[in-house]
């Protein structure tokens, strides 16, 4: 599913029945063709059945070719939904030339959380309205338009624009940085740094746990 | 001489510490749920299964899974050649209560619960050897556990986990949320409703709520009223359950909500919306009831603070339309109330578990560790 609102291109994709994802481009135009995209792996997968468990690794990806082609926008982001349990939110600088690894995401799972929810809306509101799939740009039509301004205004609410730039300044940091919760099992990772009022609650805690073993 | 073996043997104890601390560590938060349990580890692993264990009920059985033990979804497919179990209830171990700990009931439910968490261990280590590695974890247990029941989850990580906590399941929620204060946290789980007001200190009994009207009774309301509705109609509970994770609402939508049984043998649509919006009303009134009391004997300087971050976790917290629906009773019965969902529900307590154990200094995971061998020396 593919549709070109004011500034925002987004599409939907979905694989199987288990998985949709959702992208969206800040300020690119559709054109035709067809290009390969990175999603992320289903949480359910066929070999998953012989081991009776479902799993899901972040750092694992599954190549899936969307019908859609953008051309290089500011940035690349993705929402994966899977049986409306579970929502990973992602955003990475750059066009789909630079790909969204999720190994490279886990890092920003919480600081993008409401304005996940934002664009979930969002791609709700166009799957809702069926947009056409195909190579054309979609033509919107008047009760559309009064759905796309619903929407931007939306946005607008949302504070997108700072929002945005708050992440960028994240994204920043996390190329230069590196993200520390990914990698080998075991990895030695700094204990993180706690604040006053959560030390006090796990001093609680190590009490209540202490006195559970006398 | 005295003195030589003194420091020989004061050396060994250093170099045994020293070991330990460059052991690697891997930190997993854990739900134990009546439905589901849920792991979530900083290695980057994040899983859930079934809470179902299955043993093969003989040697033709044993012969075709190939395995002594199957888990999960496997064990609920080929439930007919297993011995299935189900260790949890009520958000609490089956037989967790019984007063004596010595009985073989009791004894074979740890046993049976433990297998799953060494399952669950393994998953989170990918199979990979953890002999120079401390697992540590942080357990889930429901908000108003029993001492018995919270010693009862030790038992079971015992020999399974080198270092265990156990944390207040919605507390954990609220942890991972960075929530630490004027916060009303609803878990809604398969067993038990969690309710559990944060302000800024460990919850105590008045600020939490467990109720027992949780998933596992909407699929026995729902079930009951398709009985009676469709009486010619052939299904089971495991059915129903299904049914009502992928549709569950209690909105006024116009659509209908077919589900397709067996009739005689023949695959029927019915029509179902009505009794499953009613199913899924049974676990309001408790919930909203349980918002009302921890709000209305909060402070009443801080009330309207509680009322603005009413969280909503848990599966049960994915019934559309439920978020509107307590709001509106709040609207009526408070004033006003604003109820968020969370982004996760399904991993909420596992991930705050997770970074409870990660936050907890390593100092405070030694002196669990002493008061731990010295229990067992007691033992």
């Amino acid at each position: 599913m593919l549709g070109k609102i004011g500034k925002y291109t987004a599409a939907t994709l979905e694989y199987g029945t288990l998985k949709t994802a959702s992208l969206l481009q800040k300020g690119v135009n559709i054109v035709s063709g067809t290009v390969t995209g990175t999603a992320f792996r289903s949480n359910r997968q066929p070999d998953d059945e012989h081991n009776g468990h479902n799993r899901h690794k972040l750092s694992e990806t599954l190549k899936i070719v969307p019908r859609l082609t953008v051309e290089a926008g500011k940035y690349t982001y993705a929402v994966i939904e899977y049986a409306g349990q579970k929502i990973y939110v992602f955003l990475k600088k750059g066009g789909l030339s630079t790909g969204i690894d999720g190994s490279k995401s886990t890092g920003l799972e919480s600081s993008l959380a409401n304005i996940g929810e934002s664009l979930g809306n969002f791609f709700r509101g166009i799957a809702n309205l069926r947009l056409p799939i195909g190579n054309n740009i979609v033509t919107v039509d008047p009760q559309l338009s009064e759905r796309v301004s619903h929407i931007e205004a939306m946005l607008t609410s949302a504070r997108l624009e700072d929002r945005l730039d708050g992440i960028e300044a994240i994204l920043r940091n996390i190329e230069q940085n590196g993200i520390a919760t990914t990698g080998s099992p075991y990895k030695d990772i700094d204990k993180p740094e706690v604040k006053d009022d959560a030390k006090m609650l796990l001093a609680s805690i190590l009490q209540t746990n202490l006195d559970l073993r006398s | 001489m005295a003195n030589e073996t003194t420091k020989d043997s004061a050396k060994a104890v250093a170099e045994k510490k020293a070991s330990e601390r460059r052991k690697k560590v891997l930190n997993i938060g854990i739900d134990l749920g009546t439905s589901r349990c849920v792991i979530a580890c900083d290695n980057g692993v994040r899983t859930f299964i079934p809470s179902y264990v299955g043993f093969p009920k003989d040697a033709v059985s044993r012969k075709m899974f190939g395995r002594d033990v199957i888990f999960g979804d496997d064990a609920i497919k080929h439930r007919m050649a297993l011995n299935l179990y189900r260790p949890f209830d009520k958000g609490q171990l089956k037989h967790g209560d019984v007063p004596d700990s010595n009985t073989k009931e009791y004894k074979d439910a740890v046993s049976i619960a433990k297998t799953l968490v060494k399952h669950l261990k393994e998953l989170a280590t990918e199979g990979k050897d953890t002999s120079n590695t401390t697992v540590r974890a942080v357990l889930g247990a429901p908000a108003l556990a029993s001492r018995v029941n919270k010693k009862t989850l030790l038992d079971i990580a015992d020999g399974v986990l080198d270092d265990v906590m156990v944390a207040s399941e919605p507390f954990c929620v609220a942890y991972g949320l960075k929530l630490y204060t004027a916060a009303l946290i609803i878990d809604i789980g398969a067993g038990t409703v969690d309710l559990c007001r944060m302000h800024g200190i460990i919850p105590t009994e008045e600020d939490q709520i467990t109720t027992l009207n949780a998933g596992d009774y909407v699929d026995k309301v729902f079930f009951d009223l398709l009985k009676k509705d469709f009486p010619e109609a052939n299904f089971t509970v495991n059915m129903v359950k299904k049914f009502k994770e992928e549709n569950a609402f209690i909105t006024n939508q116009n659509e209908g909500v077919f589900i397709e049984l067996p009739v005689k043998g023949k695959p029927t649509k019915h029509d179902v919306s009505k009794e499953l919006k009613q199913a899924c009303r049974a676990i309001v009134p408790e919930i909203v009831e349980g918002v009302r009391k921890l709000i209305a004997t909060f402070d009443p300087e801080f009330q309207d603070s509680l009322k603005e971050n009413v969280i909503l976790a848990g599966g049960g917290s994915q019934i559309i339309g439920l978020k509107k629906e307590i709001e509106d009773y709040m609207k009526e019965a408070l004033g006003y109330g604003r109820v968020t969902k969370v982004e996760e529900p399904l991993y909420a307590g596992a991930n705050g578990a997770l970074m409870l154990c990660r936050d907890m200094p390593d100092a405070y995971w030694d002196q669990l560790r002493s008061k731990e061998s010295e229990r067992h020396r007691n033992d």
